[in-house]
């Protein structure tokens, strides 16, 4: 049984009358009960569309308010959606009668208390043994070698597979047929290209000796490094016999190395990550010292562990929090760690797709594959920016400054900026750009190819900034089509497409944030009109904040960043653990968040916080597998 | 008479004379090993996303049996008598009547797997594909088991289509592992023709393998059960490919077309497509493969195909809201998706086996797991069976079926031509006759 599940419902036997400390001081008492406090807003508020005749979204309410509000796990989940659409004021409708404030803290103070009470003991959870992606890959040879990596070697891997959007994650990451082919291919070029006696990427080979000695050697060396992890005699004896067998058979002993380094890089010890453990059942188990250091290594860097790490984990030293600040600060500032921005940064941000993004030559002309490349790469130099410079995390909101080279500035109508080189530029008009929001990789992969999307715009800022993505669409919705004889505006054809009390209660959430953003074009440039239509940039959200163009978009989302701070904690957990997220880890990334806010909200205050969380220096233990594996069926 | 063997890539890229040319795969038929006496039945999918305009799909006089093509399949008229137009046909795994989003990737996954797949995140969870079923059966009679190609990179994002973007795959070699597709034709050609065998090193390889999997073995003991699912994919991968460099020994050499695809992937669609149902049929000529998956764009793909004159995107359109300029845009689409396969029909036919050509001992299964892409039904599916299945199938007609006959009992038929000893696939209720 999954422990979770354990957890989950023994802390659901019994009444949920809980405290509540959010409250302000008259509106409520202490404790909450869910019949007395909460079930009659609830029936008034939703009752009317969420269970009996009808179950819109396919949510029954009612049978909770009447039966039994958290009998099982989908439960707290149902409820956790409740509150959220409650909260973004996305639920009820605007058409319907709405909960006043004393409803509205209960219900989701109710909500609060259920979820905290579900998931008080810790389970850090698990990440499935998983082979290294091909980033892991590139980066791994490049390390262990110093090696640059020759092209040809991973070149054909298959695209990884993305889970949770990130290529890194355990549960996708499988190792089918095709894929061990191109392993063994790429470890015959690799090791080829690690053994040539000059050149950068060669083995320093020992001066004297007999042959099979300096294989031995090597390999001594070599092994430990190459499995991230103390190795027996044994492990690399077997390596030996392939080069002594090569030695035998006429080889020089750089032709033996290869031979033995080729079956060193398809071995599961180097290709898979397993985090090997005690035995003990359901218990949570420290990892090994050895498993943290490539955690981290593959956390900060997406490659193994330096000789530090590994010097640390043989002392046994990296579980020492003090030690891991001290690492991660280090680490933070190394050059390996623009791993960050460039494969957490955009993935997290899903701008990459701006390379392919279909744009109308004639509309709009300069949109070629250097400048799509440009944005991406602006966005990147941004993300590192707040990495190595250990920036506050509103800076993703709202900058002051920002990265660009000639052909990105004249893009954005920035004066004096020349030549293919990068720079860092101060931006002195605070109406037009500053933080991702205004960046041209943004506002384009959320266009449509012939005109802006502020709907798409306005999603992308819900689900990857503030991590409150709506529902997706129910089938038959209709879609905006822009038709040059349409008479109405953009902004008029969205919101008569919101008096549609279906669409309203999302998109009164989504629209006005993109609105915010129109005066950029379907491309990211600036515009005084559309199409000979003035810009009308003003936007309202479901609480009343209100907000014209660019500049005070982000004075409102600055005033989000509580939600901000949660779900980028949640997306870097997410990365950082290499699986799922899950309501079981809440109480983690609340910690994360609070941990993060505490140090005045600076990007590695974030990264000490998700490599010190139970999850990441922690494990569920499982039982062990009987030896099933080669047997054949 | 003077050949140029070699296409660059600007002459692919301009899409003119586009690449593998047919007397290429003479050669390879050439070569086969007793491809005139036996009569190997090969099998294929071709993939297409989002549905299409039911109204221009099918054919519009229902008079029984006759084939009368509808305007979306009118380019197949000149291969009519070799093609099965099937309606009636529908995916009930493929619907989840409680929920309302999902079946862009439900559709997809369950396309070939014939199971329903939850909407869970925690899990991967699919189903054995037909045609991995297929390959798990026929598969040692050939150099390759299979192929799965494709010509979207995978889609990226939180979730595809609010399913795990794992999801978002055709073949699947077991429930928990779907397969990757190729898009790159030069690493498909150079694994169909082991471009750079060399016997020295496959022995060496052999024995890396010998080493891998007895590393997995051992290993295995010391890991939890979840774990051990990895090693246990990673031992099968070792397994067959160790199969396949024996077999490749028993089969002796095969000599490689004389050209070769461009080194890099066509950045554009159609001389990317072209040639990679070019590669299918080679691969089939030659009889390196009988089995090969292919999608022609991702589920949900939003492409839009200028060179046709569609400038929005495909998905976009394919929600057409019942406006008659969205549908025949999405009909203008289906068309010309058919006459990809048209064109696939028309280099099969010219590959001669015996007295039989290619196409007669082909089926190639081509459609969509969603009928009409606005309301996301998959009911009735758009469905064609191109080629004679080897002389299992009675082509050149409109076979009506009952209503919502389900597309498993067709998967199943397709399955039996090929020697998969089942009577049941997915929700069948029953092969379906085919002749």
């Amino acid at each position: 049984m999954d422990p979770t599940k354990t957890i989950l419902l023994s802390a659901l036997v019994g009444a949920v009358a809980v405290g509540v400390p959010s409250l302000s001081a008259h509106a409520a008492p202490a404790v909450l009960d869910f019949r007395q406090d909460v079930a009659g807003s609830l029936m008034r508020l939703c009752g009317g569309c969420h269970g009996g005749h009808e179950t819109k979204g396919d949510l029954d309410l009612v049978s909770h308010i009447d039966g039994d509000p958290l009998p099982n796990a989908a439960a707290l989940q149902m409820w956790q959606d409740v509150a959220t659409r409650l909260k973004a004021g996305e639920m009820p409708p605007p058409s319907e009668p709405q909960p006043t404030a004393d409803e509205r803290e209960k219900i989701l103070a109710w909500v609060e208390a259920s979820l905290s009470r579900a998931f008080t003991a810790a389970d850090p959870g698990r990440v499935l043994a998983h082979r290294l992606s091909k980033v892991d890959y590139e980066n791994t040879i490049r390390d262990l070698f110093a090696l640059k990596l020759p092209r040809a070697a991973t070149e054909r891997f298959p695209d990884d597979p993305t889970g949770e959007g990130f290529d890194n994650q355990g549960d996708v990451l499988t190792m089918p047929p095709l894929l061990v082919e191109r392993y063994l291919a790429a470890a015959e070029v690799v090791a080829q290209a690690a053994v040539p006696p000059q050149g950068p990427c060669s083995i320093p080979l020992p001066a004297a000796g007999d042959n099979a000695r300096v294989v031995e050697d090597v390999l001594h060396e070599l092994v430990p490094r190459a499995y991230r992890r103390p190795v027996t005699q044994d492990e690399v004896d077997r390596l030996v016999a392939f080069g002594k067998a090569a030695l035998q058979a006429g080889k020089d002993v750089r032709g033996a190395l290869r031979d033995a380094l080729t079956a060193m890089l398809v071995s599961p010890h180097f290709l898979l990550r397993i985090e090997r453990q005690a035995t003990a059942e359901g218990a949570v188990q420290a990892l090994d010292d050895h498993a943290l250091a490539s955690r981290l290594s593959y956390f900060l860097w997406r490659s193994m562990p330096d000789e530090r790490l590994f010097a640390l984990a043989r002392e046994h030293r990296l579980h020492d929090p003090k030690v891991l600040r001290l690492e991660v600060t280090r680490m933070l500032a190394d050059p390996r760690a623009q791993s960050l921005s460039q494969d957490f940064g955009m993935l997290w941000l899903q701008t990459r797709p701006v390379l392919r993004a279909p744009r109308f030559k004639r509309q709009f002309p300069n949109f070629e594959p250097a400048l799509a490349s440009d944005m991406l790469t602006e966005t990147r130099l941004f993300v590192d920016a707040v990495v190595r410079e250990n920036l506050p995390i509103r800076t993703f909101i709202d900058a002051d400054f920002t990265y660009l080279n000639e052909r990105l500035a004249k893009h954005y109508g920035v004066p004096g900026v020349q030549g293919d080189g990068w720079r860092k530029v101060a931006i002195t008009s605070p109406e037009r750009r500053g933080g991702l929001v205004t960046q041209a990789s943004m506002l384009t992969v959320t266009s449509n190819p012939n005109r802006t999307s502020p709907v798409k715009r306005g999603l992308w800022i819900l689900e990857q900034i503030l991590g409150s993505p709506p529902p997706p669409p129910p089938p038959n919705t209709p879609q905006l089509e822009r038709r040059r004889d349409n008479p109405l505006s953009l902004r008029e054809q969205i919101e008569r497409h919101r008096a549609d009390p279906a669409c309203a209660s999302c998109h009164r959430r989504m629209d006005p944030l993109g609105f915010g953003l129109e005066v950029f074009d379907a491309i990211g440039s600036h515009r005084a009109d559309d199409r000979g239509k003035p810009i009308d940039a003003r936007g309202e959200l479901p609480d009343g904040a209100k907000f014209n163009g660019p500049a005070e978009l982000r004075t409102v989302l600055l005033k989000h960043l509580p939600e901000f701070r949660r779900n980028l904690s949640e997306r870097l957990l997410t990365y950082a653990l290499r699986r799922r997220v899950t309501l079981a880890d809440r109480v983690f990334v609340q910690n994360i968040a609070k941990a993060t806010e505490a140090d005045h909200d600076r990007f590695g205050a974030l990264v000490q916080a998700v490599v010190l969380s139970e999850p990441f220096m922690k494990r569920r233990a499982e039982p062990n597998a009987a030896n099933v594996v080669g047997v054949a069926p | 008479m003077k050949r140029s063997w070699m296409i660059n890539r600007r002459a692919l890229l301009r899409g003119a004379g586009v690449a593998l040319a047919l007397p290429a795969l003479d050669v390879m038929a050439a070569q086969k090993r007793g491809a005139a006496m036996t009569r190997p039945n090969r099998f294929a999918v071709v993939y297409t996303p989002n549905g299409v305009n039911m109204s221009q799909w099918f054919p519009s006089a229902p008079m029984r049996d006759e084939l009368q093509l509808s305007p979306s399949l009118s380019p197949l008229s000149k291969w009519k008598r070799h093609t099965l137009v099937f309606s009636g046909l529908g995916h009930e795994n493929a619907r989840r009547p409680e929920d309302r989003d999902g079946d862009h990737s439900r559709g997809l996954c369950s396309y070939l797997t014939g199971v329903h797949v939850q909407q869970r995140f925690d899990v991967i969870k699919a189903g054995v594909s037909l045609d991995q079923l297929i390959a798990q059966t026929v598969g040692e009679k050939t150099r390759l088991p299979s192929l799965e190609l494709a010509i979207d990179p995978n889609r990226g994002g939180q979730n595809c289509d609010s399913y795990p973007c794992a999801y978002m795959n055709l073949s699947w070699k077991n429930s928990e592992l779907p397969l990757p597709r190729e898009r790159d034709p030069k690493a498909v050609f150079d694994r169909l023709f082991n471009v750079g065998m060399d016997p020295a090193r496959d022995r060496l390889r052999r024995s890396i393998l010998d080493f891998v999997g007895a590393e997995i073995q051992q290993l295995s003991g010391k890991v939890s059960a979840s774990d051990a699912v990895r090693l246990d994919e990673y031992f099968t991968g070792v397994r067959e490919i160790e199969q396949r460099l024996a077999r490749l020994e028993s089969f002796g050499p095969l000599a490689r077309p004389p050209l070769v695809p461009p080194d890099e992937v066509p950045d554009e669609f159609v001389p990317h497509v072209e040639l990679m149902m070019d590669l299918m049929v080679l691969a089939f000529t030659a009889d390196i493969t009988r089995v090969a998956s292919f999608m022609v764009a991702n589920e949900n793909s939003n492409r839009p195909y200028p060179w046709i004159g569609i400038t929005d995107g495909h998905h976009d359109m394919s929600h057409h809201q019942h406006r008659s300029e969205r549908q025949e845009k999405v009909a203008k689409i289906d068309q010309y998706h058919v006459s990809l396969l048209a064109r696939m029909m028309e280099r099969m036919a010219a590959v001669k086996e015996g007295s039989h050509t290619l196409l007669d001992n082909s089926m190639v299964l081509y459609g969509a797991s969603i009928a009409d892409g606005d309301n996301h039904e998959h009911y009735p599916l758009p469905v064609v069976l191109a080629g004679g299945g080897a002389g299992t199938i009675r082509s050149g007609r409109h076979l009506h079926l009952r209503e919502k006959t389900p597309l498993c009992n067709l998967l199943l038929a397709l399955g039996q031509r090929m020697g998969v000893n089942a009577t049941q696939f997915g929700d069948s209720t029953g092969a379906l006759p085919l002749v």
